[in-house]
């Protein structure tokens, strides 16, 4: 039987988004843990509302992604991402949020202001987000397509659901292809991405002409290759080749994030987290 | 011999289409045997393909009349998933048939689906992926495959599902030498095991009449040849007439029959003309050694393409290129050979400045491609991308030819001018209205090339333009580039059809792992077998053939068939 968490024999395994070293130890924990540890660390920023909760729930996801050893190079890059998602949002926060303080700083003509505790608030939302998307990184720098498709199918998802899940992701690939050589077909027309807004999109959509010719001829052919190889959505039994193997890492990772969401539950419940 | 597949007045049509594909098809075939198809582009092979695993009827939609009885079952009221459960079929796109995010996942697929029990599964899929030589891959990922790996693990696939017959549409078309290679020594092996009943569409002639029995020669729909394959090739002219290819050898033992210097017997695999042609030549001598001229020395012309130290890495860190030092002269007809991933079409994309070099410096007329514009490249190069469809966008041809020109910024007169003559050039002139999608993709591959002449640039590259098409396109392609040459373009061509190379081009640059590995006129070139190997190449079949008749005094250096047939028939 093959498990996900075997020890695979490559000097580097693919992920969703980069190349993981396999002697990660996020490879001793199976798909399944990792995908309930993002939605429980994910729910558990956005319910503490308090800068320390926050600031050590951030530390603990940087411990994780110490753990993860993901390729720095990539990491820089992956890095400046999120900060463009995270500045987009931090600001969003300051520009339209009415939070009664004692001392206004700045009030925008739209009416919505500034106080100290906008300020105290927009931090929290950072580290919130901050922590969020790490989480989300780790996980996809760490997990490969195929072991995210058999958790899906392990929470007894429909088949339908997992199946388009695994085909987008291999489409995406394919696509992304296709769109490089269409580009530099046209470019190789002397085409210029210049000129207006209207201009660049009316080239865009010129573009998306043969893409889509192409996209329908690899969906008619993937259809043949499925339907020859015996797909149906029919229900008939089906078999798995990959077991999700629950080891001891699993069982710790889990009871830990039970005991963090129970906590961070309670404490809300009676009051603390609270931003007031 | 029990009959595996019968097919009885098998006609079919395409939803929507007035044109029967099919028209009135009768086959059978025992088990155990392995049948070629060949014909050209739009015979209707891949239809028949369809028909045979029973996706025709039951999911294309169409018109069908006859029948079609693969191992007792009528495809027509067999649930689809009993009939492929005997019959598998491999296409001929290796991207579009993996749909899953690894091997292992890929192989085990169509027995999921068949709820195999997971033990049984994994010996199944071990099995499948030792016959065709990916065991070892179970975990990679499909971006980590070359398009040869690809087509084996789709391959294994099928094969995991331990069909009973097995059709093959043109599984090699799309992938380069070694995978080719590769995908027909395990079509050999599997043939050895002889309890597999194999159909096989393939343009690979040379290599088809090495696995198969009989050949079927298909033609707009109709049967119009089926013979052993010892028997398909009594009428060469006939065969080629209606646009299959034919082996080199069996083409040059057909003329040397018609000169009265072989037997009536005609081989059509290598070792058989080899024996062939010694019976041919007999005790006799070659009496005229020919001195071929070198080629490359009448270039004292000015360079259209320089490169000088040029390195290129991927952003994703791929060093692609690793030092390359190259000249093209004007008027040059240059090949590029070499396996994908070798650097060949990098290179080539960046001698149109679609790629930038890391290092080092690309010259194009003088111009440094660092330091100019898009258009300006393209109005010296340009490049003819392998699939047509990837560039053909606008509602009539006339606007799609028009593009390039007004992009450069030429006057609507000129434009004119330049469409006029580009659609003359390739034959398409009277169907400048129309769309360029109501055409075949013969005739969209003319108006992409239509649609960079018109742009009137001085130096050509063309990407693999003959990948899966048959022997009339080749040679009208063939023709306009010859004639393109002729009035003194440069000529890059980028292709793993030696046997094209060996009759057009006059020299060849082989890229190996990002560097130049030979760069020779092509008839010393192809004598270089050694480095040939080392990128994996193989001379023309014609060119072996003279090779292995050295000990009679055959010179190394042959190239096409009318060479060696001459050579031939001056024996004393």
């Amino acid at each position: 039987m093959v498990c996900c968490a075997s020890p695979i024999a490559a000097t580097k395994v693919r992920s969703f988004l980069f190349y993981f070293s396999p002697d990660s130890p996020c490879q001793k924990i199976n798909p399944l843990t990792k995908l309930i540890t993002v939605l429980i660390v994910g729910t558990v920023a956005f319910i503490i509302e308090n800068i320390y909760a926050n600031l050590i729930l951030l530390v603990i996801v940087c411990i994780g992604l110490a753990m993860a050893r993901i390729s720095s190079r990539f990491f820089k890059m992956a890095l400046i991402g999120i900060s463009g998602l995270l500045l987009v949002s931090t600001v969003a926060h300051a520009l339209f949020s009415q939070i009664p303080g004692e001392s206004v700083y700045l009030v925008f003509p739209w009416g919505t202001y500034i106080t100290e505790r906008t300020i105290h608030f927009v931090v929290i939302v950072y580290l919130r987000f901050l922590a969020a998307s790490l989480i989300t990184l780790i996980f996809l720098c760490t997990t490969r397509e195929t072991d995210v498709v058999t958790a899906l199918r392990f929470l007894r998802l429909p088949y339908a659901v997992c199946f388009v899940c695994s085909l987008s992701l291999r489409f995406i690939s394919i696509l992304v292809d296709d769109w490089w050589s269409i580009v530099q077909a046209q470019r190789a027309r002397g085409m210029e991405f210049k000129g207006t807004l209207i201009a660049r999109l009316k080239k865009l959509l010129g573009l998306s002409l043969p893409m889509i010719t192409s996209a329908f001829r690899k969906v008619n052919d993937s259809n043949h290759a499925i339907l020859a190889r015996g797909f149906t959505l029919s229900n008939v039994r089906r078999t798995q080749i990959r077991q999700l193997r629950w080891s001891t890492p699993d069982y710790i990772l889990l009871t830990l994030l039970t005991i963090l969401l129970m906590a961070v539950i309670i404490a809300k419940y009676y009051g603390y987290l609270t931003f007031v | 011999m029990k009959r595996e597949i019968v097919i009885e007045d098998l006609w079919w049509r395409y939803k929507d289409r007035q044109e029967w594909a099919l028209k009135g098809i009768n086959l059978k075939v025992g088990t155990g045997e392995a049948i070629g198809i060949v014909g050209p582009v739009g015979a209707g092979k891949t239809t028949l393909c369809l028909a045979l695993c029973g996706l025709i009827p039951q999911e294309v939609q169409g018109e069908m009349k006859g029948m079609v009885t693969i191992s007792g079952m009528d495809t027509r009221s067999t649930e689809l998933r009993d009939i492929i459960q005997k019959v598998g079929i491999l296409f001929q796109d290796p991207e579009s048939q993996f749909v899953s995010m690894s091997v292992l996942d890929e192989v085990a697929y169509g027995l999921e689906n068949f709820g195999c029990p997971p033990e049984e599964m994994l010996t199944r899929v071990k099995q499948a992926l030792k016959i065709v030589g990916m065991n070892g891959y179970e975990e990679k990922h499909p971006l980590e495959l070359s398009g040869g790996q690809k087509q084996r693990v789709a391959l294994a696939s099928v094969l995991a599902l331990h069909p009973r017959i097995l059709v093959l549409d043109e599984p090699t078309s799309n992938l380069d030498p070694i995978g080719k290679e590769e995908i027909f020594s395990v079509i050999h092996e599997l043939k050895a095991r002889q309890d597999t009943t194999t159909i096989i569409v393939e343009n690979n002639i040379e290599e088809l009449v090495e696995v198969v029995e009989h050949l079927i020669l298909l033609h707009e729909g109709e049967v119009i040849c089926q013979a052993s394959v010892g028997n398909f090739f009594k009428d060469v002219d006939f065969v080629k007439k209606k646009g299959v290819w034919v082996p080199q050898v069996t083409e040059l033992c057909y003329r040397l029959l018609k000169s009265g210097f072989l037997e009536a017997h005609i081989p059509v695999t290598f070792d058989n003309a080899q024996t062939a042609a010694r019976e041919a030549i007999g005790d006799r001598r070659l009496i005229f050694q020919p001195t071929y001229t070198n080629q490359t020395a009448c270039f004292p012309s000015t360079p259209a393409i320089t490169a000088h130290d040029l390195h290129f890495i991927y952003p994703d860190g791929t060093a692609a290129l690793l030092g390359i030092d190259l000249t093209i002269y004007e008027g040059e007809y240059v090949a590029f050979l070499g396996q994908n991933g070798s650097g060949k079409t990098t290179l080539a994309k960046n001698f149109i400045g679609l790629f930038k070099p890391t290092s080092g410096a690309v010259t194009i007329e003088g111009v440094n491609t660092r330091r100019a514009s898009a258009k300006e490249l393209a109005s010296k190069v340009g490049y003819i991308f392998q699939n047509p469809d990837h560039q053909l966008f606008c509602e009539s041809i006339e606007e799609e030819v028009a593009f390039g020109p007004r992009n450069l910024g030429l006057s609507e007169s000129e434009t004119e001018n330049r469409v006029r003559e580009a659609l003359k050039t390739v034959g398409m002139l009277q169907y400048r209205k129309e769309h360029p999608f109501s055409f075949g993709k013969a005739e969209r591959q003319r108006i992409a090339i239509s649609s960079i002449l018109a742009m009137k640039p001085r130096i050509i590259i063309v990407d693999e333009p003959t990948a899966g098409q048959d022997i009339g396109l080749v040679k009208t392609l063939m023709g306009l580039l010859d004639g393109l040459n002729k009035e003194g373009k440069t000529i890059i061509l980028i292709t793993s059809d030696m046997r094209l190379v060996a009759e057009h081009a006059k020299r060849v640059v082989i890229i190996h792992q990002g560097k130049i590995l030979l760069d020779a006129p092509t008839r010393i070139a192809f004598t270089k077998a050694q480095l040939l190997a080392q990128a994996a190449l193989k001379p023309p079949q014609i060119s072996r053939l003279a090779q292995a008749l050295s000990d009679l005094g055959f010179p190394s250096g042959i190239l096409t068939t009318d060479e060696m047939y001459d050579l031939i028939i001056n024996v004393r």
